[in-house]
């Protein structure tokens, strides 16, 4: 071979195995590390609202109506449930409406809350005057005027509130259950 | 495991294109020089993920936005960490660019036949600006608001179309909901395609041309050391992102993540700032006025952008030896170090500026103050700056400035000064000594009380009696008692006056739970009572202007004032 001659193209030169395993294994685990060091941070993250009571109201009873409207033995009547202050994330607004009631008084005088919240799926339900009965739109479960279950894929009747009369007006605490369950848990 | 990796093979054709990726030859070697375009993808992708996660929290409208973003800061787990990376990041990635672009044109490596990857770069660097511009507003803090007030405001001095442009850039007459919108679309769809697109164009480019050796290696010498990208440079660019990602994090907990501001706050005075890396910009700005300052703002970015993209063309020669090229090179690091310099002069400046630091000192304490409130109590609809309303004693001062300042407080008060150190022990010994003075009842047209004279150990006493009264838990008991018996003897005070909280119709005014709560509550609704100032009285009552609760919430304003020091200058 002449002096100055280019030395003949040789394969890419990565010596030997060993040192060609060596960074294979490194490399992976310098990626390993900072994946894992990521991961951690956004899981919990991510998970945060998991648990959490995110969007909360004060649990205090809420002013529905006048009791005088009320007639004993006449159909449910609908309010809808204003809470004073209601928290979202970071949003704390007043006067929100968290839900609705049907609010009826029976032949001796007590007044009855049950919640519109249908506790098959969470839909809401109306009272049909006609039939006497309350009826889901979503999966027709059916409800008589006092809330028990009637008909339908609901698993237990509607959940009723708790109601006091105080001052001549009706005060109504909102409270969710979960839904399609035999009892009454609230979330 | 190898029958699974067969199947996938077979129906998917994966291994060629693993191969393509990885076994790409590097002629000359494996280098450390080449790291920062893998190390840009890695920060890109991080900005990506964090991108994507503050997404999760984040509601782009002029009323939520800086409560949301307080939200991940504050309450959120670990979103200080992640907005942190994320705005961190964004500085790491222009740093990298930058050494990137050095690297690039030291190597020479624009040069032929590498033009077009390298007018890629220098247009994805636009992007990257176009990135932190959109970004920095979406906080909607002070910073950001003010910062992209200037920014836009620049668009507006276009010539010709400069009113539609900035309509254009803030959506609108004003800022608001649709600014916001419209950069946060920008910011996390337009952007990051745009970028995507660019990304996928300069890598392919890359991998056409291959990688730029250094300069002044025979081919020969190159082809006699050939590395494959994997795993010789995966392993380098791995450490790099290591480095890169380790200082990332530093940085993060070192500053406990990203600042955030005070809610935008649009009827304040707000001394801007732009992000570090506009600063240059913002420092050039300042040596130009007039027209010319327009000329400025707009040419000067116009300006890099043509050196950037002609760069190649203008530096045609074949070698890429830097000593070739030391005219470009030249024109490259006087940029560099006017850039440095500028951006130095900018920071020194403000340092030595007092009335910014004492601006940044009032900005950052009305930060804590808004993020508090908003971690204890929330952020109302109305806006960040509606945090402040939710503050205890809000109501109260707002009542008290609308209904109570304008007699007691200022020069041209009807009655007696109520501040700080109001009904305080200091207070009522000033007020005991000179009942008709300026900052008592000088103004009203009650000038019956004498001044109290009594020894001073006497004195002290009668001062506790009445400091007592307002129901304050440190009285002492004992000097209390020796005040009642001054109060009932000689101190002559009975004379005029009752404590027993009943007696009507006394000379002066009944002192029975004198300055607090509850007497505080009735004396606003009535102070014509006989039990207090009958016919003397000259204050109106609120019984009517004002419910109990707001009374309530007045007297207990009144003692939060009566907590705080009495101002020297009424000892």
């Amino acid at each position: 071979m002449m002096r100055g001659m280019p030395e003949q193209s040789s394969p890419p030169s990565d010596g030997g195995a060993s040192r060609r395993g060596f960074l294979k294994t490194a490399t992976v685990l310098i990626g390993g590390a900072i994946g894992a060091v990521l991961a951690i941070p956004i899981v919990r993250f991510v998970a945060y609202p998991v648990g959490r009571k995110v969007v909360r109201s004060a649990g205090e009873p809420i002013d529905a109506m006048a009791a005088s409207a009320l007639t004993p033995g006449a159909p449910p009547v609908r309010v809808e449930l204003v809470a004073k202050n209601v928290r979202d994330a970071w949003t704390v607004a007043s006067d929100v409406t968290v839900g609705a009631a049907w609010v009826s008084k029976t032949k001796d005088g007590k007044v009855v809350a049950l919640s519109s919240v249908c506790p098959h799926l969470g839909c809401a339900v109306a009272f049909n005057a006609d039939k006497k009965a309350f009826k889901c739109p979503c999966h027709k479960s059916e409800f008589d005027a006092g809330g028990k279950r009637l008909a339908g894929p609901a698993k237990r009747g509607l959940d009723p509130l708790p109601v006091e009369v105080k001052n001549g007006r009706v005060l109504i605490t909102q409270v969710r259950y979960r839904t399609d369950t035999p009892d009454r848990e609230p979330v | 495991m190898s029958k699974i990796t067969d199947w996938l093979e077979d129906r998917t054709g994966y291994r060629a294109v693993l191969s393509t990726a990885f076994d790409e030859r590097i002629p000359g070697g494996a280098s450390f020089a080449y790291v920062f375009g893998s190390v840009l993808i890695f920060m890109l992708g991080l900005q990506f993920v964090t991108g994507v996660l503050l997404a999760l929290y984040y509601s782009p409208s002029a009323s939520d936005a800086w409560a949301s973003v307080a939200y991940i800061q504050d309450q959120a787990a670990v979103g200080w960490f992640i907005r942190g990376l994320h705005h961190h990041g964004a500085s790491a990635i222009i740093i990298c660019a930058g050494l990137h672009m050095l690297q690039t044109a030291v190597w020479g490596a624009y040069k032929k036949p590498r033009e077009v990857t390298w007018m890629v770069g220098v247009l994805m660097l636009a992007l990257l600006l176009a990135f932190a511009l959109t970004g920095y507003l979406l906080p909607w803090d002070q910073t950001g608001y003010w910062a992209t007030k200037v920014a836009t405001g620049i668009a507006g001095t276009s010539p010709g179309v400069g009113e539609q442009l900035q309509q254009l850039a803030q959506s609108g007459n004003e800022y608001g909901n649709l600014t916001i919108t419209r950069f946060f679309a920008l910011h996390v769809f337009v952007l990051p395609a745009l970028l995507i697109g660019l990304v996928t164009v300069h890598i392919w480019l890359f991998r056409r041309h291959g990688v730029t050796p250094r300069w002044g290696k025979s081919d020969a010498a190159l082809e006699g050391k050939v590395d494959l990208f994997w795993p010789k440079q995966v392993f380098r660019d791995a450490v790099a992102m290591a480095i890169v990602f380790a200082i990332l994090l530093a940085v993060n907990f070192m500053t406990h993540g990203a600042g955030l501001d005070a809610p935008a706050d649009p009827a304040s005075n707000f001394a801007a700032r732009p992000e570090w890396y506009f600063r240059p910009l913002f420092q050039l700005l300042k040596y130009f006025h007039g027209s010319l300052e327009h000329v400025v703002a707009l040419g000067t970015p116009v300006v890099v952008a043509v050196v950037l993209l002609g760069l190649p063309f203008a530096d045609r020669g074949s070698s890429r030896s830097p000593r070739a090229r030391l005219k470009y090179l030249a024109v490259l690091a006087a940029g560099v170090v006017g850039i440095g310099m500028l951006t130095v002069l900018s920071f020194s400046e403000d340092a030595s500026n007092k009335k910014y630091q004492a601006q940044i000192a009032e900005s950052e304490k009305q930060a804590d103050k808004a993020r508090e409130l908003a971690a204890t109590y929330g952020v109302p609809p109305a806006g960040g700056m509606a945090v402040f309303t939710t503050e205890p004693g809000y109501r109260a001062q707002k009542i008290f400035a609308d209904k109570c300042a304008g007699c007691h407080t200022g020069t041209d008060r009807q009655g007696p000064a109520i501040g700080p150190g109001y009904n305080s022990r200091a207070w009522i010994r000033a007020f005991l000594k000179n009942p008709s003075g300026d900052e008592f009842f000088g103004p009203t047209k009650i000038h019956k009380m004498k001044p109290v004279t009594l020894e001073a150990k006497d004195f002290d006493a009668v001062v506790e009696m009445v400091y007592a009264e307002t129901g304050a838990a440190d009285a002492d008991a004992a000097l209390v008692s020796r005040g009642k018996e001054l109060f009932d003897n000689d101190g002559n005070c009975w004379n005029c006056h009752s404590i027993d909280w009943e007696t009507t119709g006394d000379v002066g005014p009944n002192l029975g739970r004198r300055g607090s709560v509850d007497m505080l509550t009735e004396f606003i609704a009535d102070p014509a009572h006989a039990r207090w100032f009958g016919d003397n009285n000259a204050m109106p009552a609120f019984a009517d202007k004002l419910s109990e609760a707001d009374r309530r919430l007045l007297a207990e304003h009144i003692l939060r004032l009566q907590a705080m020091p009495l101002p020297t200058t009424q000892n």
